[in-house]
């Protein structure tokens, strides 16, 4: 009977097709003009791109490990980012403060 | 003819008419909703592949002991190993969310969480070496129960809910990168040090 539903859970699996993503990460570079939750505006060369912040996101700042709360307006940063549900959502942020 | 018989013969017809009915309401789903792998699965579908998953390892593998003691140097060794074959789509911290990671349908799991600490040696080290069909994880290994290789990266699945930032830093170093990928990181570097240069393919 086991043997049973594990040939009939097999069978309803190969239904489902694995897909891997098309293209790589977005790299966007620039500084913060805004921080507005977990949003950051970032703009470089007039354009300005709005970033999620998620809870998997990883920090670096200045060179160390960060946190998110490292991330101040007028840094200089460096985001990778993947569109997730029609938003570009931060896998890592390289930020540096401007002063340092 | 029996009761018994009977009984099973009844048994045997529902299961096939239930089976039936589950496979063509699904199949129906799918058709009216496609095979985008961005769905990502419902309950029912991750019940089924999580038990499909489990009984794919034998009870022998199950009861394998790791033959590998752990220690500084075999989690350093088998966290470069992990950083330059595993990442791509489990991540340096084993979150599963890299640039592959989050495309895959299924996705690979959290590593660090439960679903997967609580599973034993022998049935990581199945996984690892035989894969999951109809995932996008691949075969790495033999058949053998002997891969010292694949044994260190179980302990190193065991220490990655202990992982450092620094370590994941390390790792970092170890991921495979391209000759572009790497003109790419220096000019952010340089960017972020304060020098402006637009590198080459970039995609802003």
């Amino acid at each position: 009977m086991k043997r049973s539903i594990s040939i009939v859970a097999i069978a309803l699996l190969t239904l489902g097709v694995p897909v891997f993503a098309h293209g790589g990460m977005d790299h966007i570079m620039g500084t913060v003009t805004k921080i507005v939750g977990n949003i950051v505006t970032v703009e470089k060369d007039g354009k300005t791109t709005e970033v999620v912040l998620a809870s998997f996101t990883t920090y670096e700042a200045n060179g160390a490990a960060g946190k998110q709360s490292d991330l101040t307006v007028g840094d200089r940063v460096v985001i990778h980012a993947m569109k997730m549900d029609g938003k570009e959502t931060a896998h890592t942020v390289r930020l540096v403060h401007p002063h340092k | 003819m029996s009761s018994k018989w009977r009984f099973s013969l009844w048994s045997f017809l529902a299961g096939i008419l239930a089976a039936a009915a589950l496979v063509l309401t699904v199949a129906g789903m799918w058709v009216r909703d496609g095979f985008s792998a961005r769905q990502r699965a419902g309950a029912i579908e991750t019940e089924v592949a999580h038990f499909a998953l489990h009984n794919s390892v034998s009870t022998h593998q199950r009861a394998l002991a790791n033959p590998v003691a752990p220690s500084a140097e075999v989690i350093a060794a088998a966290r470069d190993h992990f950083a330059d074959h595993c990442a791509t789509c489990h991540a340096n911290n084993g979150s599963g969310h890299s640039m592959y990671g989050d495309g895959l349908n299924p996705p690979p799991p959290d590593l660090r969480l439960e679903v997967t600490q609580s599973k034993s040696d022998g049935e990581l080290y199945s996984i690892i070496q035989n894969g999951v069909r109809m995932s996008g994880m691949p075969a790495f290994g033999t058949s053998s129960e002997h891969d010292l290789e694949t044994w260190k990266l179980v302990l190193f699945v065991r220490h990655l809910p202990s992982l450092t930032p620094e370590e994941e830093r390390a790792m970092q170093q170890a991921n495979p990168i391209t000759p572009s990928e790497l003109r790419e990181q220096q000019a952010e570097d340089q960017f972020l040090q304060g020098i402006s240069i637009q590198p080459k393919g970039s995609t802003r």
